[in-house]
């Protein structure tokens, strides 16, 4: 299969720090989205930069046809759409100038007509037409979040690496934010790899998850690969996976399991 | 229908845009107006009338007037204009890339370095060989100025700037208050003769402008500007933060690179040929940005006309203060610009 993302032996880090050591994942075909789980320091955020072409590394990956450690940094702009962790700056920027810039920097053959339709279509199926004339400045840091996201959509990219992309958001936002990343990939087939913290939102959006910890600690479907050992290793907390009202699978957390981390041996 | 109905937003931004052309047509108009206040005001009485003429047809004018127009005022005027627009546009640029509207050339030490540059060459009395006497101030000011920005390039390299840069900030002014130190030091070991000079050059003057010295400063002005012109849109992407512009391809630390060797060629060049005036680099991004927002591709051309509508209504008002006397403009910047750098930090300070 060329098609898809295929990630291996990537060694990654920051100077000599190795964040990533050796990782390999399964292929992942088009029109998935993939949650990335795990603790605070796991390498979440370092193996979407790496795979953004922002921190170098080495190992394989590869989009379909493209060598993503080959391409120039204006093709890679054009297939790969990062969302920093960070969100946009407060600045008398109007959003329809941080899309519209945008475009003009990925895509500078576009048309201006076609142009404003898509950033159009864009703000409107997020939800956020309203804002489009208003500085990032006078935007709530959550909608300046929202806006990053929709900078990312509007160059249709064919790999979304998000980097917590619901961090400041409000429940309802939350879901219509995921809602809006999974449609997208469904109707592009398109990847989409979120960095999440919300296991539950993970559970209900993701068509898979992998779990970072030291190394890979489990990869597949959310109801497989996270049982009550994948957490405890990941996490080092107690939990359970229960099925609520509506026969959704839901994770409870009990409390922090003591010793976690070294106990290790309960794990296939 | 359904085209004309979804490009609502498009017809929104049109009209936004339309509205920022025009403000640019208004301060351009307002900068020629300004100029011409310029050419009338003066030691000598000349109406608007008799400067028209005078500008039209310098054949029939008189020759007083021809003079005095032609070989003092004009080039006084223009270099206003130029001086304004390359310091508001090098201020522009610089606030993007080190992403804090309190970067200029002034701020970061660039036109204390030259000051200290040109009070070195006046006191030691050197000529450069193939420079000349009348232009060796000069070379030696850019020079000092070139390094200043050297200084705040590898600054801004080894330090992050998402955290809007103040580490370089506090850095300007600790290089300000070094290169003052220094400068004194000149002035106490210079003759009374130099230190008269010195003086007058830390003031900022437009008096020793010259058709040479405006030339040149127009080739450096045509140069940059169309340069600058060209990386709007990356310069705009940038303003959402420097991890937002990487992750669309944008080359920061190269564009950084380019954007301070204009500033130090744009900054330097006109600070060489008229001493320390201040705070344009300050005020005319920020006219820019209040008028018209921070799409680069309006916020650059603004920044260079706010600039230089600025410095050449401080040259009016330099001429006419004191009836008879031609003050420093550079004490006229000064003035001006100080509470608008007061309410900039505070304004800073407000924001979340």
């Amino acid at each position: 299969m060329t098609e898809g993302l295929h990630i291996a032996d990537i060694v990654a880090g920051y100077g000599r720090r190795r964040v990533i050591d050796g990782l390999t994942l399964p292929p992942v075909p088009p029109g998935t989205v993939v949650g990335l789980i795990g603790a605070n320091g796991s390498g979440k955020s370092t193996l979407l930069k790496t795979l953004a072409g922002l921190i170098g590394g080495t190992g394989h990956t590869r989009l379909g046809d493209h060598d993503l450690r080959r391409l120039s940094p204006a093709l890679r702009a054009r297939l790969v759409g990062y969302l920093p962790q960070t969100v946009m700056r407060p600045s008398s920027l109007a959003v329809y100038e941080v899309l519209l810039s945008a475009l003009r920097a990925t895509w500078p053959e576009l048309t201006r007509a076609r142009a404003d339709q898509r950033i159009e279509a864009v703000l409107a199926d997020m939800a956020v037409t309203d804002l489009a004339m208003r500085p990032l400045g006078a935007l709530s840091g959550g909608q300046r979040q929202m806006i990053g996201l929709a900078q990312v959509l509007v160059r249709a990219p064919r790999l979304m690496l998000l980097d917590e992309p619901t961090s400041a958001l409000d429940l309802r936002w939350q879901l219509s934010v995921l809602e809006r990343v999974r449609g997208e990939a469904r109707d592009r087939r398109a990847i989409a790899l979120v960095a999440i913290h919300d296991i539950n939102l993970a559970l209900r959006f993701c068509d898979r998850v992998v779990v970072l910890g030291e190394g890979l600690i489990a990869a597949g479907p959310p109801a497989e690969a996270l049982t009550p050992a994948v957490l405890r290793r990941a996490f080092g907390v107690t939990a359970r996976i229960e099925t609520c009202s509506h026969g959704r699978p839901i994770v409870v957390t009990d409390g922090v399991a003591a010793g976690a981390i070294r106990d290790q041996e309960d794990i296939p | 229908m359904s085209v004309a109905a979804t490009s609502a937003l498009g017809r929104a931004y049109a009209r936004r845009t339309r509205g920022r052309t025009l403000t640019l047509i208004g301060l351009a108009a307002a900068l020629a107006g300004s100029l011409l206040l310029d050419l009338a005001t003066g030691a000598s009485d000349m109406p608007l009338g008799t400067v028209l003429a005078g500008l039209w047809d310098p054949a029939a004018a008189e020759v007083g007037v021809r003079v005095i127009l032609w070989d003092v005022r004009l080039p006084q005027a223009l270099m206003a204009v130029l001086v304004g627009a390359a310091l508001g546009l090098a201020g522009a640029e610089m606030q993007t890339v080190l992403a804090n509207p309190l970067a200029s050339p002034f701020t970061l030490g660039i036109s204390n370095a030259a000051t200290l540059g040109a009070a070195i060459a006046i006191v030691a009395g050197f000529h450069i060989p193939v420079v000349g006497p009348e232009w060796t101030v000069a070379v030696t000011a850019f020079a000092f100025a070139m390094a200043a920005t050297v200084v705040v390039q590898a600054l801004a390299r080894t330090q992050g700037l998402d955290g809007g840069g103040e580490s370089l900030i506090l850095f300007g002014i600790a290089m300000v208050f070094v290169l003052n130190a220094l400068l004194w030091l000149v002035q106490f070991l210079a003759s009374a003769d130099a230190l008269q000079q010195i003086v007058f050059w830390t003031m900022g003057s437009l008096g020793r402008s010259t058709w040479s010295t405006v030339g040149l400063l127009a080739a450096v002005v045509a140069l940059c500007f169309p340069w600058a012109m060209r990386h709007v849109w990356a310069m705009t992407a940038l303003r959402a933060g420097e991890e937002h512009a990487r992750a669309l391809g944008i080359a920061v630390g190269r564009m950084r690179v380019l954007v301070l060797l204009r500033v130090s060629l744009l900054a330097g060049v006109a600070l060489s040929f008229v001493g320390t005036i201040s705070f344009i680099g300050l005020v005319g991004p920020h006219i820019a940005r209040l008028a018209l927002g921070e799409d680069h591709r309006f916020y650059l051309p603004g920044a260079a006309l706010g600039g230089a509508l600025v410095l050449s209504l401080s040259s009016v008002v330099s001429k006419s203060l004191v009836p008879g006397l031609v003050l420093p403009v550079g004490i006229v910047t000064a003035l001006v610009g100080i509470p608008a750098f007061v309410a900039l930090i505070l304004l800073q300070r407000r924001r979340p």
